[in-house]
């Protein structure tokens, strides 16, 4: 009895050192493994004596996670809507730009006062309608960026969704397992179950509860069940493109469904607040229109500005002058063009810039004409109509340099937002890899007391084996 | 004649020592076997009628027993159907005769450990062809009234049969918190949906949808507190709506945020002491715990968000067999890949008042005798009984330090006898030398 309870406890000690020495192993082999969460080995008196491997614990914080969790789909979110803006104000540009609007507006204002000095050159006129063609090119350019940064983000959510579906898929399929006794604790289901869960986590703001027998129940912030004993699914419809105008209220696009429940951000009581999706719903529905709405405001403001017998004589009341709309509604600055009247490759003539557009013979050369009107109208100072936190009362340069402002205070806003919630996510994640990260300094601490543990054991058998052979000899 | 008697006795000394050295032997030959208990030879001297002037020597007499009672220590292994019992008892096991006879018929053994596993025919069997005895249990992990006293409840455990297993739900508890700010007067009314999952009698997961609609207090009036809760089982075709339930919160101090009063309409029944919604789903009768008037858990109504925080139910959805385990109190649980796990038999632990009156049988078994007396089943680890241990296996009692000790004690003992023969039979010769 007591020869054999020595030797098997010495065995029992030398397994655990054997599985500890494994842990350890693992742990320094994926030390820089940024995925890994670190392995402890808990060990417990066996029933009968000697030692016992009670189990494999994997290092983590479930509330620090659920904090990482949170602060992750806000930074992805807000930066989501940072890259938008910060894209939209570089289309935009900033007063100074020796491209873009601004310069092409500085441009056509230059051409019309050298044409006023010179109404009877004909290069002059051909420089003015060259300008107001830029000009109306830029702002087409700005018009289908517009459409195309709504379109991606739609495209966007549609790939993010189907993300978000296949990782539910994924750990509804990962469910369970580490119930099913995962034999040594060192297997990666538990790293897969992360990662999926970080996927998830990325798009939208989650809850993450352990619904027993090694299953993951994951809600929405909002408490919209994702995952339960199945995965559901979140619906959405790419609508392909986003023409400008089109919303979830006019049924072109979709939103976000979950089992018939509405989570569409800014939608229901259940409406996600929070994540990547949240942002790019945001760049589609709301930031994006916005600054759509600006320059069709902007568009709209120079078409008017040269609309009506006080520009131009020869034009009726209401009639479009120099610019013209090209119908109505949202999306002027995608159609907004040069009068094809003043336009020579176009049927027109060269000299309407000078004699007005309903011109049916062109007027003495030295003729100021309707020049000064034209001048005097991109000069006037006039009120806006939609856009409320805009000056009330300027000027074409100044109603351009006012959107410039304030798109770029919302840049401002924006990306300083982003910053902080990136700063926030990323020290949670500091935070959780010094909890959850391998320390080599101390794995390599722990194999050295590992390495007596199993030197001691082999003793303890060494001495047992020495007393059977002494009492052989008799 | 006190010299024959010497030789006798010489030679009875030869023969137990040679009895003893089998007992030592047989040891150190089962001094690796899983379950052995070692043997022992006691020696007891018997006594002639004794006169002062003349002895005459009784000589020895042997009595080989089986300490039963001794326990070996548990070694751990890989295998989840390697049991061993930790303290005093045995399991109740039968030979391959056994498997097909009926429970009065079949041969009980008892065996201190075994490593069982599955053969062709779902049987739990050791390798020596012992198969594992044990009390079915139903789905709920009972085994009811069983006979202790008689092997007559017991079935041979088989594993095969179990390959896929579900269970409907019958119980359903929720947790859930509602914002109380939803019923103040700038509450919009939208209601928060829920679904509750339940299993149903084929293992296929349904769906109870729960609607949390709540009720705004009109403009300048304090907030309601009122919320109504539907409740409909998609798990039928078409839908059933399965009633309507006015739930009303306390806000008073110490109690604020629990139920304080529950009206049902539509065909749904609340328990206000138990906290139990009883309906009617699918599958069959189902309840619903939604926590009792004034209980601060199930669904409360606090300024926070909407949170489902816990759905727990009992019963299992529809999965495969991944393993079988024991736990301490001889359950044998079958492990499906969902992660659930369920009670299929329970190993009782059996006790006879003397152990080491057991009658050993092949493959480390024993049976009942009378010496023994009768057997009682245990649950494992109550009363005197110990408890079953997975992934481990009994060792051996034989200590080969007290056997090598033993092994030297009698070949001296036994070179003795053969001393006094020699020198009886050199006495005997200078008697005959006598005439000459």
């Amino acid at each position: 009895m007591t020869f054999s309870n020595a030797l098997s406890n010495a065995l029992s000690g030398m397994n655990a050192a054997t599985t500890a020495v494994q842990v350890r192993s693992n742990n320094i082999a994926n030390a820089s493994n940024p995925g890994y969460a670190r392995r402890d080995v808990v060990l417990s008196t066996g029933v009968v004596g000697g030692v016992r491997v009670t189990s494999i614990e994997r290092a983590g914080d479930p509330i620090l996670l659920k904090d990482r969790l949170s602060a992750a789909a806000r930074s992805a979110g807000l930066n989501a809507q940072s890259e938008a803006v910060e894209q939209l104000n570089q289309l935009f540009g900033e007063p100074g730009d020796t491209q873009g609007l601004f310069a092409s507006l500085t441009r056509f204002e230059t051409s019309l006062d050298d044409l006023a000095a010179t109404p009877e050159s004909g290069s002059y006129q051909a420089a003015t309608l060259r300008a107001a063609q830029d000009l109306t090119n830029t702002i087409n350019r700005l018009g289908d960026a517009v459409t195309e940064a709504r379109t991606d983000a739609d495209r966007e959510i549609g790939a993010t969704v189907a993300a978000v579906n296949r990782a539910l898929s994924a750990l509804e399929d990962l469910n369970g397992i580490s119930s099913r006794g995962d034999a040594n604790g060192l297997g990666d289901a538990a790293e897969q179950r992360q990662a999926q869960i970080d996927i998830i986590a990325q798009a939208l703001d989650i809850n993450v509860d352990d619904a027993g027998r090694g299953r993951l129940r994951i809600t929405t912030a909002e408490g919209v069940l994702l995952l339960g004993e199945t995965a559901r699914t979140i619906e959405f419809s790419s609508g392909g493109i986003v023409a400008p105008g089109q919303t979830i209220g006019s049924g072109h696009l979709s939103g976000l469904t979950v089992d018939g429940v509405d989570i569409t951000p800014k939608g229901g009581a259940q409406a996600i607040r929070s994540g990547y999706l949240a942002g790019q719903f945001a760049v589609r529905d709301e930031i994006v229109p916005e600054f759509s709405d600006r320059i069709d405001d902007l568009s709209q403001d120079i078409v008017d500005r040269f609309t009506g017998t006080g520009v131009d004589g020869t034009l009726a009341p209401g009639e479009e002058g120099l610019f013209i709309s090209n119908g109505t509604g949202d999306g002027i600055a995608a159609r907004i063009s040069v009068n094809s009247a003043v336009n020579p490759d176009e049927g027109g003539e060269l000299w309407r810039l000078r004699d007005g557009i309903n011109a049916t013979i062109a007027g003495p050369s030295a003729n100021l004409g309707v020049i000064g009107g034209l001048l005097a109208a991109a000069d006037a100072p006039r009120a806006l109509s939609s856009v409320t936190d805009t000056p009330a009362v300027l000027s074409l340069s100044e109603t351009t340099a006012a959107f410039a402002s304030v798109v770029g205070t919302q840049r401002q806003d924006a990306v300083s937002a982003a910053a902080a919630a990136t700063s926030t996510a990323q020290s949670l994640r500091d935070e959780e890899l010094a909890i959850t990260g391998v320390n080599t300094d101390q794995e390599l601490q722990s194999l050295l007391l590992i390495e007596q543990a199993y030197a001691a054991n082999a003793r303890v058998v060494q001495v047992v084996s020495d007393m059977m052979a002494r009492l052989l000899e008799i | 004649m006190s010299i024959s008697s010497s030789l006798n006795a010489g030679v009875m000394g030869l023969n137990v020592n040679a009895a003893r050295l089998a007992t030592i032997s047989n040891n150190v030959a089962n001094s690796s076997t899983f379950g052995y208990k070692r043997a022992e030879a006691n020696f007891s001297s018997l006594v002639l009628q004794q006169r002062r002037n003349a002895y005459a020597a009784g000589g020895v007499r042997v009595d080989t027993t089986r300490l039963v009672d001794e326990r070996g220590a548990l070694i751990s292994t890989g295998s989840a159907t390697d049991i061993g019992i930790a303290g005093q008892g045995m399991m109740p096991v039968t030979d391959i005769g056994g498997v097909s006879q009926g429970a009065t018929d079949r041969p009980l053994l008892l065996t201190p450990t075994g490593s069982f596993s599955q053969n062709e025919d779902g049987f739990l069997q050791t390798p020596g062809g012992l198969f594992l005895l044990g009390w079915p249990a139903d789905t709920d992990g009972d085994v009811g009234g069983v006979s202790r006293r008689s092997g007559t409840d017991l079935e041979p455990v088989n594993i095969g049969v179990n390959q896929f297993s579900a269970t409907a739900t019958s119980e359903i508890a929720i947790g859930v918190n509602l914002p109380s700010s939803d019923t103040e007067s700038t509450g919009t009314g939208a209601p928060y949906s829920m679904p509750i999952e339940y299993y149903d009698n084929l293992g296929a997961i349904q769906t109870i949808t729960a609607t949390f609609t709540p009720t705004p207090a009109t403009a300048g009036n304090p907030r309601t507190n009122q919320w109504t809760m539907d409740l409909v089982d998609e798990g039928s075709i078409p839908a059933t709506n399965l009633g309507q339930l006015q739930i009303t919160f306390n806000d008073a101090a110490g109690i604020g945020g629990t139920i304080a009063n529950v009206t049902t309409s539509g065909g749904a029944t609340y328990d206000s002491a138990t906290g139990l919604i009883s309906t009617t789903v699918s599958s069959g009768p189902v309840t619903i715990d939604i926590g009792a008037y004034g209980d601060a858990a199930g669904i409360s109504q606090l300024e926070s968000g909407f949170a489902p925080f816990n759905v727990t139910r009992n019963g299992a959805p529809i999965g495969d067999l991944e393993g079988v385990e024991i736990d301490a109190e001889g359950r044998l649980e079958a492990v499906y890949d969902t992660g659930f796990r369920r009670v299929l038999y329970q190993i009782p632990v059996a006790m006879v008042p003397n152990l080491n009156g057991l009658s050993p049988a092949d493959n480390q078994a024993y049976t009942v005798s009378q010496e023994s007396g009768d057997f009682y089943l245990w649950d494992a680890g109550s009363g005197p009984a110990g408890a079953t241990v997975g992934f481990s296996l009994m060792e051996s009692t034989t200590d080969i330090g007290t056997e090598m000790t033993d092994l030297i004690k009698t070949q001296r003992a036994y070179a003795s006898s053969a001393k006094i023969i020699q020198t009886v039979d050199e006495m005997l010769q200078e008697t005959t030398n006598i005439i000459r």
